[in-house]
This record gives structure tokens, sequence and C-alpha cells, in this order.
């Protein structure tokens, strides 16, 4: 009784393809879905070994985003600012090794390294997050905000908040983390079909 | 809002859903990917803005995109009478085996409802669960028969959540159990369906 | 997993395994494998070494063990291996320390209390207990030693010190007595707090999470919490002991198997808008991304509501509806409901409802809509509902109209300047906007008597099976209209 779906909509989805393309810097190593989303006028820059998964949002419209080496952006995510800036600086730079759950809205002016940035979660305009900062899950960083390095925002309020003093501390933790990243790259390299040409063109 | 532009481009002349020959329905709008590692059970809904990644799926090797090499590797399979609602994710978690990361396949059961905007990506779920909108099921957690979980609820990873129970908060707590009966008494008509009951009307009734 | 009872009581409703709770945030901890060489991170668990460390580590909010620097030599065995660490610890504070009060946690004490009135008992020889001759399983006893625990008042003490009697009050840590002691310097703490500020220590929730965090202050003071475990309780009737629902014996399924459901006795409930055209369906579904959320309800606009009681019994069922004139709580809404009491059809076998159902695949309303969209006028909006009078009426179910004005959630500005009090009585809480209606539901119905069947009311005792015995049931149902628009 099992069956498998028609096949999606994929003409529909490629309409979506903004009239205004980016310009694109995308590096070599880099793997960009094809069913990505790069949108806007500004630049876009995308760091080695940066996977960009199929239905990410990358919204350039109302300034330049650069995208770390070995991040992770999934489905569903938006970067990008939604509306004007209220000041000059209104581009985005996500460090690197940064992990974008799905569904996490993005419109800091800044994300450290090795940041992880939780499943519907919201970073407000104008934030800066530090090195190793964990948003979890659901969770909003308003606008405006600073976090210092380590910070894990995993609540509301100033008790949903902590520096985590043993990622701070200890290498080894660190390193097991960044391995970690490193593993699911390699698993996501083999399945996300890259066309990054398809931006860049 | 973080819906995709695309979907709010309606086009009147077709329908919203294709219905498969077992019944499922499937909107155009889906965002379906690797769609051959996919398994539907039947008369199960897939509405508009769900992304499905059927890709993530177990098979280290390269698998491109519309090229059937071993047609066995299912990352997802679905029930019967399941409906998932619009702008869900549903993508199966990742794990370390043996020294490698894998994408390990996720397994639904029939008669789920998950709610709008929510995120799956649970080792398993069971028959007859109840999934609010914007819940967030993180990676490996279990969800077992009969449960219900409450919206904006974030399980957290590796939570199993016992049948029969309600959680909910960031993360989820247990926080009781679903009333005897729950899921009972659904009738044949559609405002009839219940919560944890037979899905069957609802999906009919979804054109 | 399943434990016995007996198992449970001892470990202290938790569980004695592995599995354990972040004190942070209450998510499940998972066992990682950290390695301290560079190399070799992350390795499988075969690659066992000399280096091989495990910790516990919470997936939400990154708590880990290492926090409170304890690590694992194994992935297995945690509760072992975290008691021994941390009577390490406790001891290792203890020595360096010399004050031999504090760093004993509550098991010790409570261990050390429970054996120190065991031997008390023993030695006793109890002589004011002539009754019994086993000393500790005697209620007596026991009791005696509760109103000991309570009796630690200062004259208590004074006198079991004065002359000593065969039983005396716990004196030393050794024996489990703790007294207040200022010396780990309050100050100390203030210190520690100071410097910590607010964001550095911990809730009053994380402290209650497991004993061994009760005298916890400052992060990265807090222990793992054992996973408490759950029961499966069988339900019985009050009344006639019959098992309502129990659980299933396979362990692993907690579903329980429910024998019998008020929802099969009792006549159900529906509310919907009469104007809208679509039901109003669960407001946390929409079948299309475009339509619209179901609108909130407007103050002081009155709205009219389809109220359909279905009857799940085979008799013809009088029903009685009574509600409040205004709505309790914090927003009061006026409802008025224009046919208080009518009568409910049978209902009929399952199969009778489908067949009937496949036979006129639309029941009457669905007909009359769809005679309405085609003539384009909607005849149901033209017909006024009456009072007294039933909406519509299907074979078991009958329809009645319900007209509810919803409360305006700001109260009305006065001239007088309100108070602090009222000011904050006033503040609406979550969920105070959603326009609830209690209604109290009184059913009648003329039931036979089955042979065999017992009579529950005094009065009809001497009724004979197959006589006809008038039956009632009251209850109380909320219904939930909507969001009242603020």
């Amino acid at each position: 009784m099992t069956t498998k779906p028609d096949p999606p909509s994929t003409r529909q989805s490629s309409t979506v393809v903004p009239l205004v393309k980016p310009t694109c810097k995308i590096h070599p190593n880099a793997t960009v879905a094809d069913k990505a989303h790069l949108l806007g006028s500004h630049t876009i820059s995308i760091d080695s070994n940066t996977i960009i998964h199929p239905q990410a949002r990358l919204n350039a419209s109302h300034g330049n985003i650069s995208i770390g080496a070995g991040s992770i952006v999934a489905e569903k995510s938006v970067v990008g600012l939604s509306s004007e800036p209220d000041d000059e600086d209104s581009n985005i730079t996500i460090g690197s090794d940064v992990s974008i759950e799905s569904g996490a809205v993005i419109q800091a002016r800044k994300v450290g390294d090795n940041c992880t940035l939780g499943t519907n979660c919201k970073v407000g305009k104008g934030v800066v997050l530090g090195k190793w900062c964990t948003v979890a899950a659901l969770c909003e960083v308003g606008e405006g905000e600073v976090l210092e390095d380590y910070t894990v925002v995993f609540g509301e309020g100033r008790k949903g908040r902590r520096v985590d003093g043993v990622v701070r501390e200890r290498r080894e933790v660190r390193e097991v983390r960044r391995r970690g990243m490193e593993m699911e790259r390699e698993v996501l390299r083999g399945i996300v079909v890259d066309s990054k040409m398809k931006w860049m063109g | 809002m973080s819906r995709p532009a695309g979907s709010t481009a309606r086009r009147s002349v077709k329908t919203e859903y294709i219905e498969t020959d077992t019944g499922n329905k499937i909107s155009r709008r889906a965002f379906i990917e690797g769609k051959q590692n996919i398994m539907l059970g039947g008369k199960t809904v897939i509405m508009a803005g769900v992304h499905l990644r059927g890709d993530l799926c177990r098979k280290p090797e390269r698998v491109a995109e519309g090229e059937k090499e071993k047609p066995n590797t299912t990352a997802v399979s679905i029930g019967r009478a399941t409906v998932v609602s619009t702008n869900t994710v549903i993508r199966p978690p990742m794990r370390l085996h043996k020294g490698q990361m894998t994408f390990i396949p996720m397994r639904i059961g029939d008669n789920v409802f998950i709610g709008p905007n929510a995120h799956i990506s649970s080792a398993s779920i069971s028959s007859h669960v109840y999934i609010g909108e914007n819940a967030v099921l993180s990676p490996l957690c279990i969800v077992k028969e009969g449960s219900k979980i409450l919206p904006n609820t974030v399980v957290p990873p590796g939570m199993t959540v016992p049948a029969g129970t309600v959680v909910g908060g960031r993360p989820a707590r247990i926080l009781g159990e679903v009333g005897d009966g729950w899921g009972q008494g659904g009738g044949v008509e559609v405002e009839d369906w219940v919560e944890g009951g037979d899905l069957r009307p609802l999906v009919r009734s979804i054109k | 997993m399943s434990v016995t009872s007996s198992a449970v009581k001892g470990d202290g409703n938790r569980c004695s395994r592995s599995c354990y709770n972040c004190p942070s945030c209450t998510s499940p901890l998972q066992i990682t494998h950290v390695s301290h060489r560079d190399e070799g991170l992350l390795k499988p668990n075969d690659a066992a070494g000399d280096d091989e460390t495990y910790v516990l580590q919470c997936q939400f909010c990154d708590w880990s063990s290492l926090e409170i620097d304890v690590r694992f030599s194994k992935p297995t065995k945690i509760t072992e291996q975290l008691a021994k660490q941390q009577k390490t610890r406790t001891s290792s504070t203890h020595s360096t320390t010399a004050s031999n009060q504090k760093p004993l946690d509550h098991d010790e004490k409570f261990t050390n209390l429970v054996s120190f009135y065991k031997d008390q008992l023993n030695d006793s020889g109890d002589p004011q207990n002539p009754y019994s001759n086993s000393p500790h399983n005697s209620p007596a006893n026991l009791a005696r030693i509760m109103s000991l625990y309570g009796g630690l008042s200062y004259n208590a003490l004074k006198k079991t010190r004065e002359k000593p009697q065969p039983m005396r009050e716990a004196l030393g840590t050794p024996e489990g007595f703790v007294s207040f002691h200022a010396d780990r310097s309050d100050s100390e703490l203030i210190r520690r707090s100071q410097a910590s500020g607010w964001d550095g220590t911990i809730t009053s929730e994380q402290q209650d999470s497991a004993p061994s965090n009760y005298d916890s202050r400052f992060n990265g003071e807090l222990w793992p919490s054992a996973t408490q475990l759950r029961t499966k309780r069988a339900k019985r009737c009050k009344t006639c002991r019959h098992i309502i629902a129990r659980p299933e014996p396979n362990v692993g399924n907690m579903r329980y198997k429910i024998r019998l459901l008020a929802m099969n006795y009792i006549p159900r409930l529906m509310l919907k808008s009469l104007h809208s055209a679509t039901p109003l369906a669960n407001p946390a579904f929409l079948l299309k991304p475009g339509m619209p959320q179901a609108d909130d309800l407007q103050p002081h606009k009155a709205q009219q509501y389809i109220l359909t009681v279905k009857n799940a019994l085979f008799e013809t069922v009088k029903i009685s509806l009574a509600t409040p004139a205004t709505t309790p709580g914090k927003v009061a809404s006026r409802v008025t409901i224009l046919c208080p009491s009518f009568t409910v059809g049978p209902a009929g076998e399952v199969w009778d409802e489908a067949l009937s159902a496949s036979n006129e695949p639309n029941s009457d309303g669905d007909r009359k809509a769809a005679m309405a969209s085609l003539t384009g006028s909607s005849e149901s909006s033209e017909r006024q509902p009456e009072a007294g009078k039933i909406w519509e009426k299907t074979r078991n179910s009958t329809s009645i109209i319900v007209e509810i004005v919803p409360g305006a959630l700001q109260p009305p500005p006065s001239i007088v300047p309100k108070t602090e009090q009222q000011l904050t009585d006033e503040e609406l809480g979550e969920d105070d906007d959603v326009l609830e209606v209690p209604v109290y539901v009184r059913a009648e119905w003329e039931a036979e008597i089955k042979p065999g069947e017992t009579v529950q009311a005094k009065k009809d005792a001497n009724a004979m099976p197959g006589e006809k015995v008038s039956k009632e049931i009251g209850y109380w149902v909320v219904l939930a209209a909507g969001r009242i628009a603020g």
C-alpha cells in the first residue's frame, strides 16, 4: 500500500528565482543547492566548504551577506534583513562553522564563528553574536542585543541565558563539536547537489 | 513570516492537491526533495509549504537527484491518514553510527496530526499523536503512541515522550496525561474529527 | 524499561540506571564521549583506550557534567559512578575545610539519622512499648520516631541532655544531627553572590530538581538529577468498582485500555458560528496557507451560534440547558440560550449511521447550503432565529441557537482614579481573552432495565427488569467560542 508521491512542482518553485540576481562570490568548494534562494541586489559571498540547503533563503535586498567557511544553512531558514535597516550598517556577516538550522530567521549584523542557531529561532536586527554562541530552538534574540562569546540562549529572560564555561575552558569539547560539524558537512556534501554555477553566471 | 515567496502564487486552474492511487494528497506547493526515498502509507495529506527532506537518507555515497539507484533506501516513511499541515519541515535526524555520521530513517505512524509550522526531526513518531503548531521535535526524540505535544513546544534531542502523555514547554516536560478516551468518539462528519483520533474524515475533507 | 514497585521505593522514585536530566533545563542528558587526545575525537566505542572519558551532556542548553568537573570512565552504570564521585567530592572537602557539618549531603544525613535511631531503639530495649516484640516495625514506634523528629525543640534537647535516658536524640554529625552553623560564613556566600550577580545564581526550581541540589546556590554547583519514574494506574468507578481504564500488561506500551467511556453515554455538544460558511475548525489548523485565520470576536457585537446536541444513547433524551447570564472570569460576556429545553432523538447503531450517511450523502443542512450557493441567496441567513424554537433537527441531534455578546477586554474608563489594586485586578492574564461559556446540561430519559443490571438509585430498587425507569444525568461543559479582539 505504500506509494511514492507524485513529482513535486519543481517547475513552480523555479518561478521563485528572483528577477534581480545578486552578485555572488561563491568559493569553488562551497555547495549551494539548486533550489536555494539567493535574492536581492547586493553581494552574497559564500566561503569554502559552506553548504546551503535547498529552500534556504539568502536575502541580500537590503545589504551584503557574507557567510564564512564551513557553515551550514538549512532549509526554510532566512538570512537577510526583511526591511530597510535603520542605520548605515546593513551588511550581515556570518562567521565560519556556523550552523543555521531549519526555519531560523537571522537578521543579525554579525554572527561569530562556531555559533549554532537553532530551529525556528529568531535573531533580530543589528544583533552581534560572539563566538560559540548557541541559540536554542524557538528562542529569540531581540533587536540590537550583543551577546558575549559562549553564550547559550535556551529560554526567555536572563535566566534563560548563560555563558557556557565548559566550552570556553575546554578545548576538547570545542574540538568534539568542530569535528561533529565537519562530519555533518562531509555527509551533506554527498547529498546536497551543488549548482553554484547557476548563481555565479 | 518565513514562507517562501512561491507559495503565495496561487493557480486557480489546477487543484491544490495531487491525489495518488492510494489516496495520498500532496500539495503542489510542497517542497519535496528526494521523493524516491519517501513512503506514504495512503490517505495521507502533505499540505502546502511542507518541506520533506527525503534526500537526507542513509547512504554515504553520492545520490544524484532523480536518479534511481537503490530504491530501498527510505528516508521518511509516513503511515496512513496522517496530516502534515502547512509549512512544516520534516527532516530525518543525523547521528553518529560506528564512527560515521549518517542520517537515520524517520518513521511516522498512522493518524498523526502535525500542526502548521512544526519542525520534525524525530527518530520515530507512533500512531495517533497530535503535534501542535510551531512545535519543534529535535533530532532523535521518540514520540510514543497517543501522546499530545502542545503548541510551541520544543522536545529536546533524545527525549522520549511516553505514550498517552501531554508534553509542553521549552524544553518539553511531561505535563500530564491525555484524558481517558482521548481520541475516541470521532464521527463520520468532518467537524467530528478529534485530536488523537481517526483522521480519515479530516483527510477526506481536504481538497 | 520497567521497575517493580518495591525497587521504586528504595530508589526514591527515580531511575537507578543511567537516565539523568539536565539540572539546568530538565531535558534528558546524553552520554557523550570526549577524548583528551587531540586526534581520535569522536571515535567509535570499540576503540577503547585509557584516556576514554564520557560526560553527560544536555543537547538543549549545552549543560554538561564537566561544569561540575565530573567525568565517567564508561558509558554504563552512570548512577554508580556518579555516587562514587559525589562521595569522594564531599569527603575531600570534608577534610580540607575541617568543618564537619556542611559537606554531608542530604542522603547521608538521612541514612545517618535512620541508622542512629534504629540503634537507639535496639539499645533501649524499648521499655515504653510492652505490646510489641519487634521494635522496628510497629506503628507505635514509628509514631514515636516521628514525634522525635518533630520534637527537636530546644526544651526537648535540653531535657535529653540533662538526664540521659535510654532513648536520646541525635547529637553529632555521625548520628545524623545537623544544626545551623554560621561558620561557612554567610559573608562568603554574600561575597560570591555579589561577584556572580543574579545570573550566577540558580533558581529554586533548579534547586528542587534533585536532593543533591537543595543546598546549591550558584551555577556550576548543580548535579544532574536522576530521571523520575512514571507510574501506570488502573482506574475504577467510585460507586460500582468497575475498572474504567487499565494499563496494558505490556510494559513498553503506556496506553490504557478503556472499558467504559463517558463519551458513549452522555450527549455531546458542538458549537459553531451561524453565519460563517466554514465550520469552526481547529484554529491551529489551516487547510491552506492563504486562508484567513478565524476572526477574533468583536466586543459588544452579538454573535449567533448553532449549538448542536448529539445523543449517544438509544433512547430519546430530554435536554435542559442552563448557563449564567454572563460568563465568569475577568471578561464578562452575555450569553442567551434561545431554546433551553428540547428533545434529542435516539442514536442508532454505528452501521445505521453509516448506512444513512451513504444513502444520502448530503445531510439536510448540506443540501440547503448547496441550494443556497446555487441560487446565490443564502436561505439560512434569511431565516431568523426565534426564541423557543429549535433550529435544526436530525435523527439523533438537535441544534439550537445561542446568542453571545462578547465583553470588552478593556474596562470602561471611570472618572474616579483607580487604585493600584484595581489596576492589577484589571490586568488580563494569558488566555483571559478566550470566550468560554459554561453550560449545565441536564439530560433525562426513560431507560429499560436490562436483566441483571443493578439499579443504583434507591427509589428504583424495586423496579423489575423490563420496566421503564426514568434516569437523569447532569454535568457542566465549557464551550469555547474564540478569542475576543482587543
